[in-house]
């Protein structure tokens, strides 16, 4: 009786009109990878590096403000009298100041976007597009990369941009292990950039690596290119003093810390931006129940980034537009591998078949998501291999065998630890719940402040399981490192696998695409068995606009975009 | 050892014609027997099943009374069962308190002097930090769990009963009897244990019922900014904290219901404890 | 006087000594380490080493106590973690905003405790001194939390009067900011009327049982007069302390209204500081509040003093 199925219509309605927005960005995706697939086998190939970004920067024009709003951003966007003003809610404020060398959350990156620019810009659709690089290649075994300097970009003060800020940005205090939490464990090593010219930068790296462009982008978010002389003094707090100077198509005017960040139109701006708004405000919120009360006021036009939960009241208003992009963001629920009862993988491939991964989806995330199947190589990276380790799906008779085979029939007690983020306490509750489907198997809830958690818990979990959260990147390599190499430095299931260790070094030297995807089928089949931890599933990311607003551009990342947006009617 | 037997009769008669002691002892046990055999009583398992999620939020209905919550449970059967977790907190924090507040205070007052002053002062300095702020530190530092919270407000309990104690045992300290026992050369501690303590038990009484109210209020309130339970374990303030969030949906009710509950226990206890303490007044 | 002043202003000294210790040392017991914290958990083992060691988390206590303090006395309580900005200015604006909503609510709370608390006295025994006692008992003891989600259900989602949050828009006049402010400040009026109308209705039933009201009855004088003339003056005086004492209690429960209400004021701040343990911020936020709690305390009993002798003698513990 309990467990038939409610319908709402609104939320049918809803689901409906998502479906089409999901099959557009598959189509979208699949057009996109096979750009970077040409792109990548050009780069890697040492080929013709001009065709292949002409393609990647075609590509752009043509993204995110999607589906949902009919038509894409700027060719909605009609002159109205007087100056143009956008406001858009971020939810949470950012977590630390807006510094290059600090910010590590999507709200902060958010924010720091919007002035500061990266050599090539990590997309929705999986594109590394050019922005203050105009150019790109490698030399055949793809260790050594030169990078064009777009010519004629300015920052706000006026200096313009050389090869030096670039080569005193990556050489500066985000590579000094001075913190940069991005750059520094984005597994690849890099020596020293040098300049060539004045408008040529290359770098050489430790191994070859055909993601390289991905790790000068936006992806690798500290490393935006600012001047040589603001790193000369680089201390912290001054990127917010020096008043947010950068390249971007916006000039900061004001920011009050947890409150407000106001930004006028770059005049001097390098790109197109004819259809640029006069002026930006960005409103930050602690909560999403404080933003969506902004928004339902009029006070925002557009709230970028929310979670599915945190929006169930704007979703049932048929008249805002739900814009959503289904993105590589992942929950990652961990074992402690060393230690009873997780130190058998039969234990964790129970925990892994009691999930109802679709149910899941359904519940938590309101449909916004797609299954994971327990590796971190999302189905639309390029190099995913459909063919290797079939989809888990829940099974609670296997799952109690292999318990019961483990010698946990009467079975065990462990902690679940995880941070307050999002869905993650609910999902952790679902967790629970659906472990005590299992004969006597209880987890023990704890829900603790990122820093905490991330102090406390996240690594230093002992005969325990734990939730934590991946953001999107462009290419799978942050995920496949740091998390799981047996000297990982966030290998938070301290699993140990000489194997996995050499597949990874393959992976990301591998020559060409069709090779990494060979490698990846092995790494999908090796995690899906090992189960190090479990991915139960992909998350949209979510924005609101109000109907008459369009032209909003989003990455997975957090990154958003709205030179291009503007007011119909 | 002068507890005056007709006293206990008298301040009976007192209580059976107080309408407030009534009022509130009822609205007490009920919750109380609820906290105990809830259950058995609650409609639904109050911990639910995975399945429960597609059926979250639903708004009341003839099935679920008091509708469900993010995760689909019973939100009727969640507030029966939560009185549970509210009331063995508040008690076990007010023993705490109430035992160490009682220790402190007498050492205090029978002392009187030099340590008299040196612990006021530090006390003074513990209770000008508001008492919300001082466990949140206290409950980040040691941990958000349940045994945290019952550790951290036993002890800012502890200042406030020794206070009161500290008061009472100054009035005792000079007469005959302490005195007397002093001349037999007992030791401080036999005095303050065997001589002293039974004579103010009542006040340790009135203070223990008033700090169990207070009790109740900050553990609700601690567990309503995050701190204390476990996420899945019905807990009325952690109930509002999740949910408060759905109210610009207009989503009220995982929210109202347990307000309610928190407010018909509150109030019970403190007019239990205010007819208790009139008895003792008269 | 002058005696009793200098002593009061002395112990206040050393107990705002002892608080500072409190806090600092409180503040330390927070778990993880101030380099993670403000890396983030992705930066790497040697970055947050270098972190500690650049911002001196890494010396001896004592040594970072007489930092801080030495830099407090100064007005410098260092820079907020989260923030990247002065403490001081962060607490500066948390302040100004409580404020707003501290004075909304005892602009609301104080003449309404004082007629309840009169009312009660007058019509002592009766029903309505019931209602009111036990009714002002019962709103005191419910927390803050309940009843503010009760306004909010009531009159924000279902009669749609006021506002569910307590910031209004940037750059509204007083008149919306007012509107907005008023559904956070009641329920902290509802747990003071308890408070102040209890203490008022004490004092001028004292007051009313006192020789110098039963002789100006004798003398004929009519009620009202004397209710305004003698019993008010007297009975209003333990008022201001209790008003004052419960400064403390005001922002505690400001942390919870705050939060509730989503308010940039101190509570919510210190709150904020306490999630993310922001240890400079915390500590310079509980520190100014248990000074503030002082100062008040400390003029409150001056003032007490002042107006009655009589204290003094009694207070000299």
């Amino acid at each position: 009786m309990r467990n038939k199925a409610k319908k709402r219509p609104d939320r049918d309605d809803f689901k409906a009109r998502k479906m089409s927005r999901r099959g557009l960005t598959r189509r979208v995706t699949l057009f996109g990878i096979s750009i970077l697939l040409l792109g990548f086998l050009a780069a890697a190939c040492g080929g013709d590096d001009d065709a292949a970004t002409t393609t990647v920067a075609g590509a752009t024009t043509t993204t995110a403000a999607g589906a949902t709003t009919t038509t894409g951003g700027a060719a909605t966007t009609q002159p109205t009298a007087g100056p143009v003003t956008v406001r858009v809610g971020i939810s949470p404020t950012p977590s630390v100041g807006i510094e290059p060398v600090l910010i590590n959350d999507e709200s902060g990156l958010a924010v720091f976007g919007q002035t500061a620019q990266y050599l090539v810009f990590s997309d929705d659709e999986l594109n590394a597009v050019p922005v203050l690089a105009e150019s790109w290649e490698s030399n055949a075994a793809g260790d050594v990369w030169t990078f064009k300097i777009r010519q004629g970009v300015t920052f706000h003060d006026g200096t313009p941009l050389t090869a030096a800020d670039v080569v005193a940005t990556f050489n500066g205090p985000i590579a000094e292990g001075n913190a940069a939490s991005a750059y520094v464990t984005f597994g690849v090593s890099a020596g020293a950039a040098v300049a060539l010219d004045d408008f040529t930068v290359q770098f050489t790296l430790d191994q070859p690596s055909g993601a390289f462009p991905f790790f000068v982008s936006s992806d690798n978010y500290n490393a935006a290119i600012l001047p040589a002389s603001f790193w000369a003094d680089y201390s912290e707090g001054s990127y917010a003093q020096g008043g947010f100077n950068g390249t971007g198509a916006w000039m900061n005017e004001s920011y009050d810390p947890g409150v407000s960040a106001v930004y006028v139109k770059n005049p001097n701006y390098w790109g197109d931006n004819s259809n640029q708004p006069d002026r930006m405000e960005i409103t930050f919120f602690d909560t999403e129940a404080a933003a969506v009360t902004a928004f339902q006021d009029d006070r925002l036009d557009v709230i970028h980034g929310i979670s599915a939960s945190g929006g169930t009241a704007l979703f049932q208003d048929s008249s805002n537009i739900v814009q959503s992009i289904s993105t590589a963001q992942h929950r990652q629920i961990y074992f402690d591998t060393t230690s009873p009862p997780f130190d058998d993988k039969r234990v964790r491939q129970a925990m892994a078949l009691m999930l109802d991964r679709q149910l899941l989806i359904d519940g938590l995330l309101g449909g916004f998501g797609s299954v994971g199947n327990d590796h971190p190589i999302w189905e639309f990276y390029p190099m995913y291999d459909s063919s290797a380790a079939s989809q888990r799906e829940e099974n609670l008779a296997e799952a109690q065998s292999l318990l019961d085979a483990a010698g946990y029939a009467d079975g065990f007690t462990a902690a679940l630890d995880t941070l307050a983020f999002s869905e993650l306490e609910s999902l952790a509750q679902l967790v629970q719940s659906s472990a005590a489907q299992l004969n006597n198997v209880n987890l023990e809830v704890g829900v603790y402040d990122s820093g905490t958690y991330y102090g406390d818990y996240w690594l230093a979990a002992q005969g325990s399981m734990g939730i934590v959260n991946y953001g999107h990147r462009g290419v799978p390599n942050v995920y496949l490192g740091a998390p799981l190499l047996s000297d990982g430095t966030w290998n938070a299931s301290h699993w140990v696998n000489a194997e996995y260790d050499a597949l990874f070094d393959q992976f990301v030297t591998a020559p060409d695409l069709d090779t990494q995807t060979g490698i990846a089928g092995q790494i999908q089949t090796l995690l899906n068995d090992e189960v190090p931890f479990i991915v139960p599933y992909y998350i949209d990311f979510i924005s609101i606009l109000k109907p008459n607003f369009a032209g909003l551009e989003t990455t997975g990342m957090g990154h958003f975009n709205v030179v291009n947006s503007g007011f119909t009617g | 050892m002068t507890i005056p037997s007709a006293s206990r009769s008298q301040r009976w008669a007192v209580l059976r014609r107080s309408a407030t002691f009534w009022v509130g002892a009822s609205i007490t046990l009920m919750w109380v027997f609820l906290a105990i055999f809830g259950e058995l009583i609650a409609p639904f398992d109050p911990l639910g099943t995975p399945q429960d999620v597609l059926n979250k939020l639903d708004s009341p209905s003839a099935e679920h009374w008091f509708g469900t919550d993010q995760l689909g449970r019973d939100v009727l059967s969640r507030v029966i069962v939560g009185a549970r977790q509210a009331l063995t907190v508040a008690l076990a924090a007010t023993a705490l308190g109430t035992v160490f507040g009682t220790f402190v205070g007498l050492v205090v007052g029978y002392f009187g002097g030099i340590v008299d002053d040196i612990i006021g002062r530090i006390l003074d300095a513990f209770l000008s930090i508001p008492l919300v702020i001082t466990a949140m530190v206290a409950l980040t530092a040691l941990g958000p769990n349940t045994l945290g919270v019952v550790i951290v407000i036993g002890l800012v309990f502890t200042p406030l009963i020794a206070k009161t104690v500290r008061a009472a045992v100054l009035a005792e300290r000079h007469l005959d009897y302490v005195s007397a026992a002093q001349l037999r050369r007992e030791g401080p501690l036999h005095i303050m244990l065997v001589e002293i303590l039974p004579n103010v038990t009542n006040v340790i009484t009135v203070e223990f019922t008033v700090r169990l109210g207070y009790a109740i209020f900050t553990v609700l309130a601690l567990s309503f900014l995050g701190f204390g339970v476990e996420p899945s374990v019905p807990d009325w303030g952690l109930a509002i904290a999740q949910h408060y969030g759905f109210l610009t949906g207009d989503i009220w009710w995982p929210v109202l219901f347990p307000a309610l509950a928190i407010a018909s226990l509150v109030v019970g206890i403190n007019l239990l404890s205010d007819g208790i303490a009139q008895a003792y007044e008269s | 006087m002058t005696r009793f002043v200098i002593r009061r202003i002395g112990l206040a000294l050393v107990t705002l000594f002892l608080l500072s210790i409190l806090v600092f040392v409180g503040t330390q017991l927070l778990p993880g380490d101030v380099g993670r914290r403000v890396l983030g958990p992705f930066a790497t083992p040697e970055a947050v080493d270098a972190l500690n060691e650049r911002l001196g988390t890494d010396r001896a206590l004592v040594v970072q106590y007489g930092d801080w303090i030495g830099n407090a006395v100064q007005g410098d309580l260092g820079d907020s973690i989260s923030a990247s900005r002065p403490v001081t200015e962060l607490l500066g604006r948390a302040l100004r905003n409580s404020a707003k909503l501290a004075v909304v609510s005892f602009v609301i709370v104080v003449p309404l405790g004082l007629l309840g608390g009169i009312l009660a006295a007058l019509r002592r025994g009766k029903l309505t001194d019931r209602l009111i006692t036990v009714g002002g008992l019962s709103a005191t003891v419910i927390p803050e939390f309940v009843s503010g989600i009760v306004l909010i259900i009531v009159f924000a989602v279902w009669l749609d009067w006021f506002p569910g949050t307590a910031t209004a828009p940037p750059g509204s006049g007083f008149i919306t900011q007012l509107h907005h402010l008023i559904l956070p400040a009641i329920p902290l009026v509802l747990v003071l009327f308890g408070y102040i109308a209890r203490i008022t209705r004490a004092g001028v039933i004292e007051a009313l049982e006192s020789d110098y009201v039963r002789t100006a009855t004798l003398k004929g004088l009519p009620r009202t007069t004397i209710i305004r003339r003698e019993v008010l003056r007297n009975a209003l005086l333990p008022t201001i302390a209790v008003v004052a004492s419960q400064i403390g209690y005001l922002i505690g429960g400001l942390v919870v209204v705050e939060v509730l209400f989503n308010y940039q004021g101190i509570g919510r701040l210190l709150f904020d500081a306490a999630q993310k343990a922001d240890f400079p911020l915390l500590a310079g936020g509980v520190l100014v509040v248990g000074a503030a709690f002082q100062v008040t305390m400390l003029l409150a009993d001056i003032s007490y003093s002042v107006l009655n002798p009589r204290i003094r003698v009694g207070g000299k513990t």
